[in-house]
């Protein structure tokens, strides 16, 4: 790939300081009890990957989700999900969140995003903003919908300040499908998140955990990515034409738009 | 009212009123028996929804709880909704949906009795189930059906 040209060295930067840095932690953990602070190194491993995912031009993931959800004693019990995104910059992108009893796919072709689920035969769709990152914003507060590995379009936009992040660290050496990667921490006010990060010259995230921080029992979220980065897609795949027999509904508003709260 | 949707609750079915026209939103994760599940995205606006859900805990619970010993498959109606499912409770959640919240205007349910048809009135989908009719919407990324008047 040559569309991040930073991307090599600031990998090899990253994995250099990392080495030393980990060993730090390694010292301090043993110490105890202290919030471990922002390691540049995996800072630099973080902007390198989300700037690098903000030069492809196409890509397409397979991937396999996990979620905890928390049931009325505590106890935890974890859904699984495929996933499929097909992304092509100014064409669009389609999520598809296959379970194993519920088909939902996403599309976003820069004018509309729509909701359709190929076994209700249910869909709905709202005007869209020029950007996924906007777009996501915006259904997310208006309507509560959250499209799986969303995260992908917002690292490495100006949306996402940097400070949000109060601790960092380097995990050390990860592998995901066979595919070594570099592992990394992170924290942030109310969710912690980890990465493994591609080793050499395509940073991508091949793994990401979600942790709910602000639930006792902190529930988790995992997914394992497969990337093609020279995908076949269809150049009308992004827009939704709905099939004969798909049924036309609409989104539900969240209580805070509906009371007219900002 | 109340006894309405305790009734319902006790069955294991949200049924979730509205208050003087006000939307509640029943996440389906917190009215059905679980009282949360993991973040999917880390950075996706979440002010808004962190707020919601978390009152939405609060009030839901309450009434969950109760539920816990009564029927178990409260936990498992939930997982309709892009969780997963359970399909062993599905057949008993689905009948006492009918019976207990059919006519209740504004109730919003997961699942929909038996014996639907689709209807469309202009341009939107209607179930109309018996003398009851549904309309569904995307709560989320989830589907669930809010009770209406006939629509036509």
């Amino acid at each position: 790939m040559t569309g991040y040209r930073g991307s090599r060295s600031a990998v090899v930067a990253a994995l250099l300081a990392a080495l030393s840095a980990s060993a730090a932690v390694a010292a301090e953990s043993g110490a105890g009890g202290q919030a471990p602070a922002v390691e540049p190194a995996a800072m630099h491993a973080l902007m390198a990957m989300s700037a690098y995912l903000r030069t492809l031009d196409s890509f397409s993931i397979k991937a396999e989700a996990s979620a905890d959800a928390v049931l009325d004693d505590g106890q935890k019990v974890q859904f699984d999900w495929d996933l499929r995104v097909d992304y092509a910059k100014g064409k669009g992108l389609k999520v598809d969140r296959v379970s194993p009893f519920r088909h939902l796919t996403y599309f976003y072709d820069y004018k509309h995003l729509t909701l359709f689920s190929p076994d209700l035969l249910y869909y709905a769709s709202t005007k869209a903003q020029p950007t996924i990152a906007k777009t996501l914003d915006e259904v997310s507060a208006r309507y509560g919908i959250e499209m799986p590995l969303a995260d992908l379009f917002f690292w490495g936009t100006e949306r996402l300040p940097t400070d949000a992040i109060k601790s960092a660290m380097t995990i050390g050496p990860g592998r995901v499908h066979g595919d070594a990667c570099r592992h990394y921490a992170y924290r942030q006010a109310d969710v912690d998140f980890q990465l493994c990060i591609a080793e050499g010259s395509h940073p991508l995230p091949l793994k990401l955990v979600i942790t709910t921080t602000d639930q006792p029992e902190q529930p988790q979220y995992e997914v394992r990515m497969t990337w093609d980065l020279k995908p076949h897609i269809a150049p009308d795949e992004f827009t939704f034409k709905p099939p004969r027999d798909a049924l036309p509904v609409t989104f539900r508003p969240m209580p805070a738009v509906a009371a007219g709260k900002p | 009212m109340a006894l309405e949707t305790l009734r319902s609750t006790l069955l294991g079915i949200a049924a979730t009123a509205l208050v003087a026209g006000q939307v509640v939103y029943t996440d389906t994760a917190d009215a059905r028996g679980y009282r949360g599940h993991a973040r999917t995205n880390v950075n996706v606006n979440r002010n808004i929804n962190r707020n919601v859900n978390r009152n939405v805990n609060r009030n839901v619970n309450r009434n969950v709880n109760r539920n816990v010993n009564v029927n178990r498959n409260v936990h498992v109606g939930v997982d309709r909704h892009g969780w997963g499912y359970h399909p062993i409770a599905t057949g008993v959640a689905v009948g006492a949906t009918a019976a207990v919240t059919a006519a209740v205007i504004g109730s919003v349910v997961n699942t929909l009795p038996p014996s639907c048809t689709s209807v469309i009135v202009n341009g939107m989908t209607y179930q109309q189930c018996g003398s009851t009719w549904y309309q569904p919407q995307y709560a989320g990324s989830n589907v669930t059906y809010v009770v209406v008047n006939p629509p036509r």
